[in-house]
């Protein structure tokens, strides 16, 4: 099988896993709503569940073909493929650690066990009663969260009790597995393979993420959506394919129906999104990507609605208002030094923040191309500073110390596809020139027939025709709009950026 | 075309990917191998106790559930004693952080509590307090069941 075949397949595993739950659950929930039984719930979103992964995988299928692949065919020098193994060695020793660990002791995370593993206890016995989302005498397990993860271990519980709580547990270890295909094929497409192995190694072998995926709870799934909307949405600065766009939504949507954070969560990656959009649209005229938001409605609109309509009794947040904001703003500070304390906190994260910090600090020149990336993970981390401001919890000091470290593993893979990004530049390994197409525009949009409004396909297809045995070239689409985007500059008149990788 | 342009800074940022990873991977695989599966927090006997509790009582009666480790049993409670409404023994609002679940010091205080939350049973785990002996229908595991209305 071919490298680009091969990374599609590990795409796809990833897409069929994170977008298969979330269908298959929020299914399930509107047959739950309907008051059907929990056998025909199950079959009605099984049948669901698998028309819609299936629909998504086709409508947003891969060019397997593309040229657009670093170095698709050639094969890579022998150091470069010896740290390719060592790195996937690495990952997959860490998911298999992580696994053990959850046979081991299964459900003995205490959310895992008191919140999430009680709602699909219930949904396993035919559904949680409607006064359940009313009672206070339940208030501990977050009546007002979503029910994704709940829904799917509920279908596993029906299974013999020895299987039942193993299997239950083992489904944070996949969603890890499945954010590393997603990250894998992602940073693969964008920066090659080694850099993919290097940056999914960093990710695997996180401790904090070691601790976390055997617990049981929801912040693991809820770093599968939220890492899978930050390296779709890569893809979508990078490539302007119209697929990434559309996955970058649905798996943000997907965040908003794992936890309630993911809502904010969500609020964040499209803001950015949105943002990002709307600054290129005034000269580039992108606005109708705007429109691609609405595949993030699709998942939780069934939750968002039930919310709306029936209010579950909320426990953890006073109103998110303005005079709640002024009357606890002084916590701000107070947090962002608690937020800085957990990243230096060696046991969680080794030196993994300091490492990003420098590499931020060292490449700076790459503020344009990388600022995206680092606006969305700004954003994520101000988010949990400012979520204490409407924290409940009293005092909110020891709550916010004993959640941070799970709050920041949510921003784990974006932090680590911005790393990747700074320090695993396209071809980086080996690239001894970059060749810039100035002359020829003209020439290079033709080549691939102006397939899309930046003509990137043809200046794709333009540096692909420059590849030889020795050096795969490709195009940098995103020096291109980053150029294009610049004062005085006429659109698709600008020069993409030609790269070559040598062999 | 433009002749090709030396870009040795793109090298050095590749080698500092190398280099992080160097420093993180043995890091996070070294904390992997050493690292234990996460203990049990529920004593066996506690998980032993509610089960009986379920095989005794009806079940959607509530139930009082309250013991020396407050949180774990009200919560163990809880899970383990669905679909039962288990009522906790509060002293402080939920979004205290701790010591918002308490433990009654007599069989007068959980008695009188369990009646003002319309509890049917008591379940005590871990303390000593003792009911009196008509109310109680099982002990067993550390625990005792007692029943409000006897």
């Amino acid at each position: 099988m071919s490298r680009p075949r091969t990374v599609a397949l590990v795409e796809t595993m990833g897409l069929v896993w994170s977008l298969g739950l979330a269908y298959l659950t929020a299914a399930y929930f509107v047959c739950y709503l309907c008051g059907f039984s929990v056998v025909l719930c199950t079959g009605l979103a099984a049948m669901c569940g698998c028309a819609l992964t299936v629909g998504t995988l086709v409508l947003t299928r891969m060019d397997y073909g593309s040229p657009y692949a670093p170095g698709g065919s050639i094969a890579m020098g022998l150091t470069a493929a010896r740290i390719h193994r060592c790195a996937l060695g690495a990952a997959a020793l860490s998911v298999a650690v992580m696994c053990w660990m959850a046979v081991r002791s299964p459900l003995a995370g205490w959310d895992g066990w008191s919140v999430w593993a009680f709602k699909a206890q219930a949904f396993a016995t035919g559904g949680l009663p409607p006064a359940y989302f009313r009672d206070v005498l339940t208030l501990h397990t977050h009546p007002d969260y979503p029910l994704n993860l709940p829904i799917a271990e509920s279908l596993l519980i029906h299974l013999p009790g020895s299987l039942a709580d193993p299997l239950v547990t083992l489904i944070s270890p996949a969603c890890v597995a499945a954010l590393l295909c997603l990250i894998y094929a992602g940073l693969d497409r964008l920066y090659g393979r080694v850099p993919a192995a290097v940056g999914l190694a960093i990710l695997a072998t996180m401790p904090v993420m070691l601790y976390n995926a055997p617990a049981a709870g929801a912040d693991v799934p809820l770093a599968l959506y939220c890492g899978g909307a930050a390296i779709y949405l890569q893809r979508w600065w990078t490539d302007h394919l119209r697929r990434d766009a559309v996955l970058a939504g649905l798996l943000a949507g997907a965040a908003a129906w794992t936890k309630k954070e993911g809502l904010a969560i969500a609020v964040v990656t499209l803001g950015t999104y949105t943002a990002v959009e709307l600054m290129q649209s005034a000269q580039r005229r992108r606005a109708p990507a705007l429109v691609r938001l609405l595949a993030a409605c699709l998942i939780p609109l069934p939750w968002l609605v039930f919310v709306h309509l029936r209010h579950p009794l909320p426990r953890d947040f006073s109103p998110v208002t303005l005079s709640t904001l002024a009357t606890h703003a002084d916590r701000v500070p107070h947090v962002a030094a608690l937020v800085l304390q957990q990243m230096l906190t060696w046991e969680n994260w080794g030196p993994f923040w300091l490492i990003l910090g420098a590499a931020l600090a060292a490449r700076t020149r790459h503020v344009w191309r990388d600022g995206r990336l680092l606006l969305l993970l700004a954003g994520q981390i101000a988010l949990y500073t400012v979520v204490f401001v409407f924290s409940n919890w009293q005092p909110y000091v020891p709550h916010a110390q004993g959640t941070l470290d799970r709050l920041l593993l949510q921003a784990l893979p974006t932090a680590v596809i911005l790393l990747v990004s700074l320090l695993g530049k396209r071809g980086s390994a080996h690239t001894v020139a970059v060749a810039v197409i100035a002359e020829e525009p003209s020439r290079a949009a033709a080549q691939g027939g102006g397939q899309n409004k930046d003509n990137s396909y043809g200046y794709r297809a333009c540096c692909d025709s420059l590849a030889t045995p020795a050096h795969s070239v490709y195009c940098d689409v995103s020096a291109h709009v980053a150029s294009s985007s610049s004062p005085g500059h006429r659109g698709d008149r600008a020069a993409p950026v030609c790269r070559t990788t040598h062999h | 075309m433009m002749p090709a342009v030396v870009r040795p800074t793109e090298r050095a940022a590749h080698w500092g990917l190398l280099l992080a990873a160097t420093i993180m991977i043995p890091f996070g695989l070294a904390t992997a191998l050493r690292t234990p599966p996460i203990p049990p927090n529920t004593p066996p006997a506690l998980d032993r106790f509610l089960t009986d509790i379920a095989r005794t009582t009806p079940p959607h009666a509530r139930v009082l559930v309250a013991g020396s480790l407050t949180s774990l049993v009200f919560y163990r409670g809880t899970v383990r004693l669905y679909p039962r409404p288990v009522v906790g023994y509060l002293v402080r609002d939920y979004t205290t952080v701790t010591d918002w679940v308490g433990v009654p010091a007599t069989w007068t205080q959980a008695w009188q509590y369990a009646r003002h939350t319309h509890a049917r049973y008591v379940a005590l785990w871990g303390t000593a307090i003792a009911p009196p002996p008509t109310s109680v229908l099982m002990r067993r595991d550390g625990g005792v069941l007692a029943e409000v209305s006897r």
